[in-house]
C-alpha cells in the first residue's frame, strides 16, 4: 500500500517537476532589498522603463573578411548582421561604433567593434528574445560572439542543466558501484539508489511548487539535487545497516525494523533537523539568493529524511531477509565486525597518546587553514564560467582589447522636488553632473545635463525652456526623463568588478544633495557589487553565530552536555577554516585549476562561503553525533568508563561513518565535477569538509578531546539537565549491552 | 533628427529627368549619430530607410496620392498623413520670405563607380522663428553631384513631379517643431533636383539672429553628412511603396 502510494507519488511528482527549468528565474536575485542600487533598480523598471539587460554583440574578423573597423566593407557586413534586430520587436535600441562615434566601442587596434543591444524585456522574460537575436545574427564576413549579462546568465542555466545531468549520472553510477562493495549485496545497493533518486524527484517538484509562491533562482535544483542524493544515500546507509545487523542478530523482521526507526531513524531525523536548522539561518540574510538555498537546502534534507524514513521502511519490511541477497561472488568476504577490531584498536592508540595526538590534528588543521589569512571575497564574474564559454570569451576580449566598459556605466537615478526642466531641477542636475564628472577615474557622463561640454546651466535652462525650439531637448527628455525622476549614465575607465570602480559609487553617494533633488540612488553593475559585498559584511557575523548556537543548543538536546557541544563548535570552526584556507588555495589562487578544469578566480565569492559554511557546519555534525550518540550509551553502560565507552563507540560507527563519507563524498566530487565554479566549489568545499571531518576530526580530534575531557564530557548544570532529560532527542537504545 | 531627416531628402532627391527606378544606398550623419540609408525611387513615390537607435523606420512619399507613410518596423506600425496638410502647417509656422539660395561648383571632383561626382558649394538661407524670436536659418557646405549618369533616366517622372507647387517632402515631426526648415528643404529640393543626381554631401546648419535662443542655437553644432556608396538602376517591386498588410495603420 504505501508503496503503492510512493510510486504514484514519485510519477505525480516527476510529471509536475520535469519543467522546472521554466519556473526558475535567471536573475540570481543577489539584490540587497533596500540599498541603493536596488532602489536605483527600481526606479529605472518603474519609474523610466528601463529593465533591460545590455546584449553585447561582438564582432571579429576573419581570415577572409575584412580586416579594420573603419572599412566600408566591415560596416556593411556589421550592418547587415544587425539588419534582423532592426525590425525584431523586443529590440529596444542597438548601439554600434559607426552609429554614435563612441570611441569605447571600437577595440585598441582597430580590429574589432560591439554593439549594445538593449532588449525590451528584463533577464527572464527576455530569455526567448535573446535566443531569437542570438539565432538571428549570422556573417559570412565576420565572427560574431554574444556576451553581457544576460549572455552570462543563460550559459550560466545552460551549464547548469548540463553538470547537473553529468553529476547525477556519474553519481547514480559511482554509488551503485559503492554500494555493492559496501552491501555485498545487490538487492541492499539498490535501495539507497532508490531513495535517492526518488528524494531527488520530489525535492524538484517541491522547488517547483516553491516557484508559485515565490522566485527561484536557476541554481537551486543543483543545490537541491547534490544535498538531496548526498543525504539520502548516507540516511539510507544508516538504516539499510542496521536493518541488516539487527536481522543478522536474530530478531524477528518486524522487531529489526522497530529498533531501525527507533534508533537509526531517530539519529538520521536529528541529523536532518540540524542540517536543515543550519541552512535556515540563511533566511537572516536578506538576498532572496540566500533564501532560495535555504529553501532548497530545506527542501532536500526534508525530502531526504521522509523519503527514508516512509519509502525505505515500507521496502525493507516488503524485503524482509532477502535484503540481503544477490550478494556478487568477488565480494563475498565477511568483514570486520568484532568488537575490538581495528577501530577499536586505533581509538586506544589515539587515546594513550591524547595530547600529542590532539597538537598534532590542530596543528595540521591549523596549517591547512594558513591561506585563509590571504583570501580576498569578491563578486563572481564571467570566469565562472568554463573559458569555452561564449559570454566569458567577450567580457576577456572587452576586458582586454578595448578601453573600457560601455555596458557597465553607474547609473544614478534623480528625483526632482519640481518639474524635471524647472530652472531649480535643472540647476541640481546640473550640479550632480558637474561634480561626479570631475571624480577620478569618470570618462564622461550622459544625462539631461550633459549634452555638450559647452554648455552651461543657463543654456540647458533655455533648451529645456523652449523645447519646441529644440528638437535636442525633446530627444534628451525622452531617452532620460520620465515626469520627475532621470538618470545620469556615468562612464569610468577601468573594470567594473574592480575595488576602483567600488570605491568611485561611494564617492558618488558622498556627493552633497542639492535641494532640488528630492532623492538621488546610485545602481548599476558596480553600486550592486559594493551593496553585496556591505550585506555580506553586515548580516554574516549574525548568520553565523545563528548556525553556531542552533548547533549548540540541539546538540546539548541531544547529548545532554554543555562541554561536548563547545567542543564540537570549536572543533568544526577549526575543520572549516581548513576547509575555506583549502578553497583560498584551489579556487581563489588556481592551484590544481588545471586538474580540476577551472580558471583562478583571484577571490572567493562571498556567496559561496556563506553557504559552504551553512551547509557543512550541518553536516559535519552528523559524523561526530553518531559517533557521539555511541559512545554517550557506551559510557552510560560502563558508568564512565571513557576509555572503553570511546573506543567501542569508534568500532561501532566507525565503518559506517567512513561508508557514509564516501558515499557523500562520491556525490559532492560529482557536483565539483561541473563547470560552473560557484557549483564546483560549494562541491569541492563540501567534499574537503566532509574529509577533514572523516578523518582528521572524527578520527583524531574527537577521541583524543574525549579522552582528555574525561568525566566532564557529559557534565551539564542541574536545570539544564533537567531540560535534557524532558527534551532528550538522543537515540533510545533497546537493549544496551548490544552492538547497536 | 528632424533638420537631418529633411536635408537627407534634400540630397537624396538631387535628381535628373528619365524614367525606371532608382535605388540609392550609403550612410549619413547629424552630429555623432549616424544611420545607414537607402532610397527608392519609382516614379512619383520615393521610400526612404533609416536605422534611428537600432530601430528601421521608413518614409513612403506618394506625391500623386500626396500622402506620406510612416513605417516603424520595429513596433509594425504606420501612420498615415496628407503631404497637402502637411505642407499648409509649414507654411502657417513660419513668417514670409523666400529662400535664397546659391550653387557654386568648386572643380573638385570623385568616383562613386562609373560616376563623377562634382562638388558644389552651397549656400541656403531662409528667414524662421525661434520660439518667439525672427531668426535666420543657414545652410552651408558641399553636395556632391553626378551630372547626367545613365541612370539619370530612372527618376524622369519624380523629378517632373517635384517641379510642382504642391510638392513637399517635410516629415511631421520636422514641421512641428522646425516648421520653416521643412519648408526651405522642399523648396531646396525643387530647386536642385534637375540638376543631377546625389553622391553626397557635408553640410552645417546654424541659426542667426539677435534674440537669446538664436544665440543658443547657435552655439549648438549641427553638421549633416550623407556619403552614398552604391546605386542601382534595377527595377523595384511595387510592393517596396506599399504599407506592409501586417502592420497597423494610423491615420
Amino acid at each position: 500500500m504505501l508503496l503503492g502510494l510512493a510510486l504514484l507519488w514519485t510519477v505525480a511528482s516527476g510529471l509536475f517537476g520535469m519543467d522546472i527549468a521554466r519556473a526558475l528565474k535567471l536573475n540570481p536575485g543577489w539584490d540587497a532589498p533596500g540599498s541603493g542600487s536596488a532602489i536605483a533598480a527600481e526606479r529605472l523598471r518603474d519609474e523610466l522603463g528601463r529593465d533591460a539587460a545590455p546584449v553585447v554583440v561582438l564582432f571579429r574578423p576573419t581570415a577572409h573578411g575584412p580586416q579594420q573597423v573603419d572599412d566600408l566593407a566591415y560596416r556593411l557586413a556589421v550592418d547587415a548582421a544587425l539588419r534582423p534586430l532592426y525590425a525584431n520587436a523586443d529590440v529596444e535600441s542597438v548601439h554600434t561604433w559607426y552609429t554614435t562615434g563612441n570611441a569605447a566601442l571600437r577595440s585598441y587596434d582597430g580590429r574589432l567593434t560591439y554593439a549594445v543591444v538593449q532588449l525590451k524585456k528584463g533577464p527572464d522574460e527576455g530569455v526567448t528574445a535573446y535566443r531569437t537575436l542570438r539565432s538571428s545574427l549570422v556573417s559570412r564576413e565576420l565572427d560574431i560572439s554574444l556576451g553581457g549579462e544576460l549572455a552570462v546568465y543563460v550559459d550560466v542555466r545552460e551549464q547548469l542543466d548540463h553538470d547537473l545531468r553529468l553529476a547525477e549520472s556519474v553519481s547514480f553510477v559511482l554509488l551503485a558501484v559503492l554500494l555493492l562493495w559496501v552491501f555485498r549485496s545487490a538487492v541492499a545497493a539498490m535501495l539507497p539508489l532508490i531513495v535517492g533518486g526518488v528524494t531527488i524527484i520530489s525535492s524538484i517538484a517541491w522547488l517547483k511548487l516553491a516557484s508559485l509562491g515565490t522566485e527561484i533562482n536557476v541554481y537551486a535544483p543543483n543545490v537541491v539535487s547534490m544535498l538531496g542524493l548526498g543525504l539520502a544515500v548516507d540516511y539510507s546507509l544508516f538504516m539499510v545497516s542496521r536493518f541488516r545487523e539487527e536481522l543478522a542478530r536474530g530478531q524477528p523482521q518486524a522487531l529489526a525494523l522497530h529498533i531501525t526507526m527507533r534508533t537509526a531513524g531517530r539519529t538520521l531525523m536529528f541529523s536532518a533537523v540540524t542540517v536543515a536548522a543550519s541552512l535556515f539561518c540563511l533566511f537572516l540574510l536578506p538576498q532572496r539568493f540566500f533564501h532560495n538555498m535555504g529553501l532548497a537546502g530545506g527542501i532536500s534534507v526534508a525530502s531526504a529524511m521522509m523519503t527514508t524514513l516512509f519509502l525505505l521502511p515500507a521496502m525493507l519490511a516488503l524485503l524482509g531477509d532477502r535484503v540481503n541477497r544477490w550478494v556478487p561472488p568477488f565480494l563475498g568476504r565477511s568483514r570486520d565486525t568484532s568488537e575490538t577490531g581495528r577501530w577499536f584498536r586505533f581509538s586506544h592508540f589515539v587515546m594513550r597518546h591524547a595530547r600529542v595526538v590532539l597538537g598534532v590534528s590542530v596543528a595540521i588543521l591549523l596549517v591547512l587553514a594558513l591561506p585563509v589569512q590571504d583570501m580576498k571575497v569578491g563578486p563572481a564574474d564571467s570566469r565562472s564560467l568554463p573559458p569555452t564559454a561564449e559570454s566569458r570569451q567577450v567580457q576577456e576580449t572587452l576586458a582586454s582589447r578595448f578601453a573600457s566598459s560601455e555596458i557597465a556605466p553607474i547609473m544614478v537615478v534623480a528625483r526632482t522636488r519640481a518639474e524635471l526642466t524647472a530652472a531649480d531641477s535643472l540647476a541640481g542636475l546640473h550640479t550632480l553632473s558637474t561634480a561626479i564628472a570631475a571624480l577620478p577615474d569618470v570618462t564622461h557622463v550622459s544625462g539631461l545635463t550633459s549634452l555638450d561640454p559647452a554648455l552651461t546651466l543657463a543654456d540647458y535652462r533655455m533648451l529645456f525652456g523652449n523645447p519646441e525650439a529644440f528638437p535636442q531637448a525633446a530627444a534628451a527628455l525622452d531617452e532620460f526623463g520620465r515626469d520627475r525622476s532621470t538618470v545620469l549614465l556615468v562612464y569610468f575607465s577601468g573594470d567594473p568588478n574592480a575595488a576602483a570602480a567600488r570605491e568611485l559609487v561611494t564617492r558618488i553617494r558622498a556627493l552633497p544633495l542639492a535641494a532640488s533633488l528630492e532623492a538621488v540612488h546610485v545602481g548599476g553593475y558596480a553600486a550592486f557589487h559594493l551593496d553585496y559585498l556591505d550585506t555580506l559584511r553586515t548580516h554574516v557575523p549574525i548568520v553565523l553565530a545563528a548556525i553556531v548556537g542552533v548547533i549548540f543548543v540541539l546538540l546539548f538536546l541531544m547529548l545532554g552536555s554543555i562541554l561536548v557541544p563547545i567542543k564540537v563548535v570549536l572543533t568544526n570552526l577549526l575543520s572549516l577554516s581548513a576547509t575555506f584556507g583549502a578553497l583560498v588555495w584551489i579556487i581563489q589562487d588556481g592551484n590544481l585549476a588545471s586538474w580540476l578544469g577551472f580558471t583562478a578566480q583571484g577571490a572567493l565569492d562571498g556567496t559561496i562561503l556563506v553557504l559552504i559554511f551553512a551547509s557543512a557546519f550541518g553536516l559535519s555534525i552528523d559524523y561526530e553525533v553518531f559517533l557521539l550518540s555511541r559512545v554517550k550509551e557506551m559510557c552510560d553502560a560502563t558508568k564512565g568508563d571513557s576509555l572503553k565507552s570511546v573506543s567501542t563507540g569508534m568500532q561501532q560507527s566507525g565503518p559506517i561513518i567512513t561508508n557514509a563519507a564516501l558515499l557523500i563524498g562520491v556525490v559532492l566530487g560529482a557536483f565539483a565535477m561541473g563547470e560552473v565554479v560557484f557549483i564546483k566549489a560549494i562541491g569541492l568545499g563540501l567534499l574537503l569538509s566532509v574529509i577533514v571531518d572523516a578523518t582528521l576530526v572524527r578520527m583524531l580530534l574527537v577521541p583524543a578531546t574525549l579522552r582528555l575531557l574525561g568525566r566532564l564530557n557529559w557534565w551539564a548544570p542541574k536545570p539544564l539537565l533537567m531540560v535534557y532529560q524532558r527534551m532528550n532527542l538522543g537515540e533510545i537504545e533497546f537493549d544496551p549491552g548490544r552492538k547497536p | 533628427m528632424t533638420l537631418r531627416a529633411g536635408a537627407l531628402c534634400l540630397l537624396a532627391t538631387l535628381v535628373s529627368a528619365a524614367h525606371a527606378d532608382l535605388m540609392l544606398t550609403g550612410y549619413s550623419t547629424a552630429g555623432p549619430l549616424s544611420t545607414q540609408e537607402r532610397i527608392w525611387i519609382r516614379e512619383g513615390l520615393l521610400r526612404r530607410d533609416f536605422i534611428d537607435r537600432g530601430r528601421a523606420y521608413s518614409h513612403v512619399f506618394d506625391l500623386a496620392r500626396q500622402r506620406l507613410a510612416l513605417i516603424d518596423h520595429g513596433a509594425r506600425q504606420v501612420e498615415l498623413h496628407s503631404l497637402t496638410s502637411l505642407q499648409n502647417e509649414a507654411g502657417a509656422g513660419t513668417p514670409s520670405g523666400h529662400i535664397k539660395l546659391k550653387l557654386t561648383p568648386t572643380g573638385t571632383t570623385r568616383p562613386l563607380r562609373h560616376w563623377t561626382c562634382e562638388a558644389h558649394q552651397l549656400t541656403a538661407s531662409l528667414p524662421t522663428r525661434l520660439g518667439n524670436e525672427a531668426a535666420t536659418f543657414h545652410l552651408t557646405g558641399t553636395v556632391w553631384i553626378a551630372r547626367h549618369p545613365p541612370e539619370q533616366a530612372a527618376v524622369k517622372k519624380w523629378v517632373e513631379m517635384s517641379q510642382k507647387k504642391d510638392f513637399f517632402l517635410g516629415v511631421p515631426a520636422a514641421v512641428k517643431a522646425t516648421p520653416a526648415q521643412a519648408r526651405m528643404l522642399s523648396d531646396l529640393v525643387r530647386e536642385l533636383a534637375p540638376r543631377g543626381l546625389p553622391c553626397g554631401g557635408e553640410l552645417d546648419a546654424r541659426h542667426e539672429g539677435t534674440g537669446p535662443l538664436a544665440a543658443l542655437a547657435g552655439r549648438i553644432p549641427a553638421r549633416l553628412t550623407l556619403t552614398l556608396h552604391d546605386f542601382s538602376d534595377a527595377p523595384l517591386s511595387p510592393d517596396l511603396f506599399e504599407v506592409p498588410s501586417a502592420y497597423t495603420v494610423r491615420r
